[in-house]
Formats: C-alpha cells, sequence, structure tokens
C-alpha cells in the first residue's frame, strides 16, 4: 500500500461520519483479543463528548486505524489506540500517534497518559517506541480475565508558536459562547458567536433595589442573581433560538467583583459546563469591558484602553489579543466611585454619574477644582483631592448660608474628572505610538468623557482610531464577557471545576 | 480617648504610620468619619509603616482589599453600603481572627458583628479648617492602651494644644 494515501484527521464535532459508533466498535471487534472493551452505544456516546477527541486514518476511504482520546487541558489520556487487523505493522499507529502529538501541542496539553494491560507485551513496546515511560501500576485495574494496568505517561513537548494550525481554523467555525456575567449589580447572560456578534444579550439590572440604600448591597446583589440566573440563561438561549446542544463553551466572570455575587454566576456556569460536557472559560471583567468594543468593529492593535467604571480607573496597553499591561491606574478613588460619592454629597440617587453628567450638561465650570495628578510625569489617577475640595466647597457654603448652583457644581467637578482622564489618555497614545484608542466600561457612557475624548483624539492624534462602545454595551453585560472570551477559547484556556471568585483579580 | 490634631493629609499619614508600628497580628481598628476626612489617607500611611508597598485603594466598591506582603497582612474595609446581616454574610470574623490587621470604614454601621477588642480613631474637622483634623483615639481594653502608651507619648504634646 502507498503510504502518502493514508488520510489521518481530526474528526470534527460538527461534521462526525455517520455510523462514528458503529465504525469504530467494528474495527475493535477484530483487533482486541478480549473483545472491544466499549459497546455501540458506549463509542456513540463516548466520542459525542465534548472532551473526547478521536483521530482517525483512512485508507482509500476505508477507516483503518483510530485513537481516541479525553483531552483536558494540561492533560490528556489516551483511552484506545486501534489499527485494523489487515493494516498492522505498517506504521498506522505511528501516523496516528504523530498526529495526536501535534494536535495535543496545539492545544497546550503537555502530559498523555495510558494505561495497558500488563501482558500486552505488543502494545507496550508500541508505547515505548512512541516515547511513552512507565509510571506506575494499577492492581487488578482489568476484569475478563483480571488483569494489573500498567500506568505510562509521554510528556509532550511544545514547539514555538507559530501561525494558526489546521486544529485553530477548525476550532473557529462558528462558535458559539454562553456567556454569564454577575460580578456586581447586574445578572445578564448572553450568547456570542465568534467573539463578535451578539446572538443574544440578556441584562437584569438590580439598581432599583439598590437606590433606597444608596449603593450596592452585597447580600441583597447576591439573592437576586440566585433569583435570576437560571431565568435569565433560558432566555438568552431563547433569544439566540438555539439551545444549550449548539453552545460550544461556557465563559463566567471570575473576578473583579463582590464575591457572593461573582459565586453565583460561576456556579451556575460550571452547572452548565458539567451538564453539558462543555468546557469552562473564565474571563476576568476589565477584560470583558475593553472587548465591549470588539462587537461593534474588530480592535486594532497596539491599542491603548481607558477602562473607567465604579470601581475601576486603569490605562491598558494591549499589544496583542489577550495581552494586558497596565501602565496607570488610580491611586484612590475610581472615578465613578468619585461620582457616586459627590452625588451623595448634593443629593442625586444612586447611581451618581448618571445623574451628574446631565446635570453638568446645563452647566459651566466655575469652580475650577483641582486636577488631580494632571501634570505628574505618569500615567496614575486621583480623585480623592477632588472630592475632598469639592466636599469642603459644598460645606462651607453651607456654612455659611450660600447658595451654589448645583448644575455648575457638576459641570466643575466632571470637567476636572474628565481633563485628567484625556490628557493622560492622550498623552500615553502619543508616548506608546497605539493605532486604537479604546474607552470601556460604565463610565464610558458619560457624555462629557466621550465628546471629549472625540474631540481631542481627532485634534491632537493623526494615526489614531478611537472606539467607543454603544451605550448599552457600556454598563456590565454578558456579552462583553464573551467577546473576551472567545480570545481564551482560540487558546484551548480552559478551566476545571475548581474554579473560584476571584473579588480582588487584576488584570494580567 | 486621646486626642491628636493634624494640618494636613501628611500628617494624617504620618500618625498612621507610627500607630502601625505598635499594632499586632489580629488587631482591629475602626475609622469613623464622614466622607473626605482621610480615613483612606490614614490606611495608606498605616500601610506604609506595615511595609506594604502596593497603592491603597478605595475598598468602597469592593468592600474588602487585601494586601499582603508588609510585616503583617493589611485588610482595608468599607462597610459603607452593608448592613449587619450583610457584614455576617461576607465572613468578617474570620478577617478579625486572622494573621493581619483589620481596618474597617463606617465600623458603626455593622456594630453587632465588630470583635470585641479594637482601637476606635474618628476623624473630625478642626475648627472649620479645610485640611486640619482631630483624630480622637482608643483603644477599648487595658491591654490595647498599654501597648498604645508609647504612640501616645509620642503626639501627647499636641493633645494638650487642643
Amino acid at each position: 500500500m502507498d503510504r502518502s494515501e493514508i488520510i489521518v484527521e481530526l474528526i470534527q464535532k460538527y461534521s462526525s461520519p455517520p455510523n462514528l459508533g458503529e465504525t469504530l466498535f467494528r474495527l475493535t471487534e477484530g483487533s482486541y483479543s478480549t473483545g472491544p472493551p466499549w459497546t455501540v452505544k458506549q463509542f456513540m456516546e463516548v466520542t459525542e463528548q465534548r472532551n473526547i477527541q478521536c483521530i482517525v486514518a483512512y485508507y482509500e476511504n476505508q477507516l483503518i486505524g483510530y485513537a481516541i482520546l479525553s483531552v483536558l487541558p494540561p492533560e490528556a489520556e489516551l483511552y484506545l489506540i486501534v489499527v485494523d487487523k489487515k493494516f498492522k505493522k505498517q506504521g498506522i499507529a505511528t501516523l496516528l500517534f504523530e498526529r495526536i502529538n501535534s494536535y495535543l501541542e496545539h492545544v497546550q496539553v503537555d502530559s498523555l497518559f495510558l494505561e495497558v494491560r500488563k501482558s500486552n507485551e505488543a502494545a507496550i513496546n508500541l508505547y515505548q517506541k512512541n516515547k511513552f515511560e512507565k509510571i506506575g501500576e494499577r492492581k487488578n485495574y482489568y476484569s475478563h480475565p483480571r488483569e494489573d494496568a500498567r500506568v505510562m505517561i509521554k510528556k509532550i513537548e511544545r514547539r514555538k508558536e507559530q501561525g494558526l494550525s489546521t486544529d485553530t481554523r477548525d476550532f473557529m467555525k462558528r462558535v458559539r459562547i454562553l456567556a454569564i456575567e454577575t460580578s456586581c449589580d447586574e445578572t445578564s447572560v448572553a450568547v456570542i458567536e465568534d467573539g463578535e456578534k451578539i446572538l443574544s444579550n440578556v441584562v437584569a439590572s438590580q439598581i432599583k433595589s439598590h437606590q433606597r440604600f444608596g449603593g450596592i448591597v452585597p447580600e441583597i446583589a447576591s439573592r437576586h442573581h440566585v433569583e435570576q440566573i437560571t431565568l435569565i440563561a433560558q432566555e438568552a438561549l431563547n433569544e439566540a433560538n438555539l439551545s444549550i446542544e449548539n453552545i460550544d463553551a461556557v465563559a463566567v466572570t471570575e473576578g473583579p467583583g463582590l464575591v457572593g455575587a461573582l459565586l453565583i454566576g460561576i456556579s451556575a456556569a460550571k452547572a452548565i459546563a458539567f451538564a453539558h460536557g462543555l468546557p469552562l472559560i473564565p474571563v476576568n471583567h476589565i477584560a470583558g469591558h475593553i472587548y465591549a468594543n470588539q462587537l461593534v468593529r474588530p480592535l486594532t492593535f497596539p491599542l491603548l484602553a481607558l477602562v473607567v467604571s465604579g470601581g475601576h480607573t486603569e490605562l491598558v496597553l494591549m499589544q496583542k489579543d489577550g495581552d494586558y499591561h497596565i501602565i496607570g491606574e488610580t491611586r484612590d478613588d475610581a472615578a465613578g466611585e468619585a461620582y457616586d460619592k459627590i452625588g451623595r454629597v448634593i443629593g442625586v440617587p444612586y447611581p451618581g454619574g448618571k445623574h451628574i453628567d446631565e446635570m453638568a450638561q446645563k452647566g459651566e465650570d466655575t469652580f475650577h477644582f483641582p486636577r488631580g495628578m494632571m501634570k505628574e510625569n505618569n500615567y496614575d489617577f486621583s480623585f480623592s483631592g477632588l472630592k475632598s475640595s469639592f466636599i469642603n466647597r459644598v460645606h462651607n457654603a453651607e456654612q455659611k448660608g450660600e447658595e451654589l448652583n448645583k448644575e455648575d457644581l457638576a459641570a466643575s467637578f466632571q470637567a476636572s474628572v474628565v481633563d485628567v482622564l484625556v490628557s493622560k489618555t492622550i498623552r500615553a497614545a502619543k508616548e506608546y505610538g497605539v493605532k486604537e484608542i479604546v474607552l470601556a466600561g460604565g463610565v464610558a457612557a458619560n457624555r462629557g468623557l466621550r465628546n471629549s475624548l472625540s474631540k481631542a483624539v481627532e485634534e491632537q492624534l493623526e494615526n489614531t482610531s478611537l472606539a467607543i462602545p454603544p451605550l448599552a454595551l457600556c454598563g456590565d453585560n454578558a456579552a462583553m464577557i464573551g467577546a473576551a472570551a472567545y480570545v481564551e477559547y482560540k487558546t484551548q484556556h480552559f478551566v476545571d471545576y475548581s474554579l473560584n471568585a476571584k473579588p480582588g483579580l487584576e488584570l494580567s | 480617648m486621646k486626642k491628636i490634631t493634624v494640618k494636613n493629609e501628611k500628617e494624617t499619614k504620618e500618625i498612621a504610620y507610627h500607630l502601625s508600628l505598635y499594632l499586632k497580628a489580629g488587631d482591629v481598628i475602626l475609622l469613623e468619619g464622614d466622607l473626605g476626612m482621610g480615613k483612606t489617607t490614614f490606611t495608606k500611611g498605616l500601610a506604609s509603616g506595615l511595609g506594604i508597598t502596593r497603592i491603597i485603594k478605595s475598598p468602597t466598591y469592593t468592600i474588602i482589599r487585601e494586601y499582603l506582603g508588609g510585616r503583617l497582612p493589611l485588610y482595608h474595609m468599607d462597610v459603607y453600603r452593608i448592613d449587619e446581616e450583610g457584614a455576617e454574610e461576607l465572613g468578617l470574623e474570620e478577617y478579625f481572627d486572622g494573621d493581619g490587621v483589620s481596618v474597617i470604614e463606617w465600623a458603626s454601621l455593622i456594630e453587632s458583628e465588630l470583635p470585641e477588642k479594637y482601637i476606635s480613631i474618628r476623624f473630625e474637622k478642626f475648627n472649620m479648617d479645610t485640611n486640619m483634623r482631630v483624630l480622637s483615639i482608643e483603644g477599648n481594653t487595658e491591654e490595647l492602651e498599654d501597648r498604645l502608651s508609647g504612640f501616645y507619648q509620642q503626639f501627647i504634646k499636641e493633645e494638650s494644644n487642643d
């Protein structure tokens, strides 16, 4: 036979040949002296599981060998490797092993395990030839007849990074990710296709419940999430017109956020992933905010993201997908938090940001509050000084019985925040020569900031574009988590069920 | 109750820095005072005295921030937005019994969840001055007051000015 005519390929779940289970069973029947280890039904069920990969060899359109692996990076287990009796000793097994190796290398598996009957010398020889080593034994592992198993391991060495392999391109075929976000006060589930297309994005806000407390109340947040999460997940699938069988992975925000709130989303994601054999992808909430822009148009690298929200004020430099460097951050209050706090002082409802922004449109910067750290030669921010001046100004006026124009107060406060954010962003964009500036986070909805940043980019940067998410994607939502998760999906960055909430998670 | 007057943020940090030298694992410090009175500034000084080099950010949004890497771990909490039931769910007592120093802003909101022993510090304006503050400091046990006596001696002069 001509070896060049042998085709070895990874079977795709979307396009597995009909009767695969039966074909595999027949082939196995003739090859195992102890009879096939699985029934036809078991073959069918196993090969349908998400973490199971099947690599097959064809010769003249006939299946002549196969390998079945369970793949949970960084480990994999070889369940079966079988070659048709008629094609034995012709190097088919070696071809299969080569393909297994390149596949595992690609999905970042470093150890491949297998078990073999202690007496099966032919198989042990084959495995040794393919660089497996004995690491232990399992007593009475096999039955019919009862026998010990030898456990062997092969270390998979990774080659240097290279372009996208066939496997990656196959993986990229219409990937649908079910994404869950519960880091704070919104319960949200979305279905995202290929990291860029929103099939559904359901957001249930709790703002009304929190308003009377003047802020987020963690245990209320958790209770709401518990009540909502399964309903919202079902709604997201319905809206996308898909069932869970059409989903390729489950993504969830692992942090930063409120621990109780995060845990609800994580538990739901784990349950769904486990029940349906789907890979589980943890996503950093801040990365999500940045990738919200990917849902509008592809990101251009290198880019600089200004992330501004209730809990964050950061300048993040990205050279490529999934690569984050924080070049500046707040040293005290986050911008959104400063808005909420001064909102409390002048008595606007929670969350303060939106109201202050509206008031600011009608007022003028007459108070000239300080611009924190604006002239300093770094990209860090500080809003605590601004907050103190603002409070002092209001309190002094109260003592003197002086009436201050609240719209001017709002406009003056906003001018200080926006000036600092915009000037530092533009300066950093120039220094790092970025191609794109991305605005991200809840405060990206602020009109004052959107307008000023657009104007500054247009006037001061020639070759830099600006991406601002639509209002619907500025606040917390699961669509952005699905967009960021796709980057992790492409690199097969999956985790097991030990995933836990990381309330203080940083971008890295 | 000992009172110490500070002129500005820098002095607030210095006081906190010196206080930190007297702290040990399991200590809890309650900070009381309005917005902008210097509670987070004080915590920055405390952290620097403990040898923590990371930036101390406001914990308002995340409720709790943990800082390791100093002589003692620092747990910085802002319970402004939670009630006593919420505090119970957060498992604060694990922090209080832990191996570090806990600093709690707005602690009076979760009174029933507070530990038996603590140092309380109240921040008030001094003569309506914009920057000056009066810090009223007290350990609620004899052991704490004894331990802090060296600290008090350093700053007692300013107390008499009050």
